[in-house]
């Protein structure tokens, strides 16, 4: 069996010291994390190595597609109900509604004023105040 | 000004390598470095392309010791000056084995230093300047192998530093894991054992890289020889961010010890 993938006996016979308690340097926990991540990595088989390669290639390309707002939980329900409802994925369909947005935005036909707020944070001037009652669509 | 000791009491653990690249490392930070040899050994100046002289014995000698200010060698870079050494430390060491208060000689000559920072560099031996670092130092940095005999040195420095509390107020400032091998179990495992009893103390790792021994070949820094060294840019984590490196234990150097 090759080192890599003989499984390290640990606590055996290591030097003793007095337990401090302390947290550890983020570095070295992300470091002795990806350690282990490629340790576990290396005792796999051929093919289940070739599936994590792969799965982590696709989860790298993807990651320019993903993005993070904070929507109202009703809405996201909604959407997650509809995606169920027409057999789609969710993340298509709020694609295709901030694609519609931008297209009518562009072409004037929606008007911000009736929502917008003068906002409190010195990075935004204006805030976007959206009825509760609209939320669940 | 903050003094640090670098302390091990195994040999060949990066010692040297270690406090010649933070010393030069802090001065192309603008602090003003002052690298003081302690080892007979004299590599230092080896590593720092400089011949070897007698500074320490002519600094510390009791009875006819000369003020800091004549006794250092300015390094040839900007704001790094350097106490070197040389094969009269040992009969420096045992001439102060003979004298009263001998483990207070550094804190004494250091203490109108007009430096940032100084940075001690101890003999791989427990003696008289090894006590006299602890005791002049506000910090230890220990670097370490990662392997059971050199783990073991650690907490000999940390066994010796306890039994120095009477007369030091010298805290641990980091551990500092050198020469890591990502390709052996042993490396992690050790890593891993030290960072859950030491926790934050212990610092990033630094790649084993043969520039290291390069550099000295050529009386040259790391910073100097081989400025994309993975010794000094440590490894890329799977986010980007650079893990370890002697540039992070620099900035951690600032960040925790400077502040």
């Amino acid at each position: 069996m090759s080192p890599a993938r003989r499984k390290p006996a640990e606590g055996d016979n290591l030097i003793d010291f007095d337990p401090a308690a302390l947290r550890a340097d983020p570095a070295v926990r992300a470091l002795i994390g990806q350690e282990e991540r490629l340790k576990q990595e290396a005792r796999l088989s051929r093919r289940q190595r070739e599936k994590v390669i792969k799965e982590r290639r696709k989860i790298r390309e993807r990651r320019e597609q993903h993005t993070c707002y904070d929507i109202p939980p009703q809405l996201r329900q909604y959407i997650k109900t509809l995606a169920e409802e027409l057999r789609l994925p969710a993340s298509q369909i709020a694609a295709l509604a901030l694609l519609r947005f931008a297209r009518d935005w562009q072409a004037g036909t929606i008007d911000l004023a009736p929502y917008k707020r003068p906002s409190r944070s010195p990075k935004y001037d204006w805030n976007l105040e959206l009825d509760p009652a609209e939320w669940g669509v | 000004m903050i003094i640090l000791a670098v302390v091990n009491q195994k040999g060949g653990v990066g010692k040297t390598t270690t406090a010649v690249t933070l010393a030069h490392g802090l001065a192309q930070r603008d602090y003003h470095t002052l690298l003081i040899d302690l080892d007979a050994q004299g590599n230092v100046a080896d590593c720092l392309g400089l011949e070897t002289g007698n500074d320490l014995y002519r600094l510390l000698f009791p009875g006819m010791a000369l003020p800091l200010a004549q006794g250092v060698t300015p390094s040839g870079r900007p704001r790094l000056d350097v106490v070197r050494s040389d094969r009269t430390t040992t009969q420096l060491k045992i001439a102060l084995g003979a004298a009263d208060m001998r483990e207070y000689v550094l804190d004494d000559l250091l203490k109108d230093a007009s430096y940032d920072v100084v940075i001690l560099d101890c003999a791989p031996s427990m003696d008289v300047l090894h006590t006299a670092a602890m005791v002049a130092a506000h910090y230890i940095l220990i670097p370490t192998r990662l392997d059971q005999l050199a783990v073991k040195g650690v907490r000999d420095v940390l066994t010796t530093l306890q039994g120095l509390s009477r007369i030091s107020t010298c805290q641990l400032g980091a551990i500092i894991p050198t020469f890591y091998d990502r390709q052996t179990n042993e490396s992690l495992l050790q890593l891993k054992h030290l960072a859950r009893h030491f926790k934050e103390q212990v610092w990033p790792p630094i790649p084993q890289d043969v520039h290291c021994r390069e550099s000295t070949r050529y009386g040259k820094t790391l910073w100097e020889y081989a400025p994309q060294a993975r010794a000094l840019l440590g490894y890329t984590h799977t986010r980007g961010q650079s893990v370890g490196g002697y540039i992070q234990m620099v900035d951690r150097v600032e960040e925790v010890l400077l502040r």
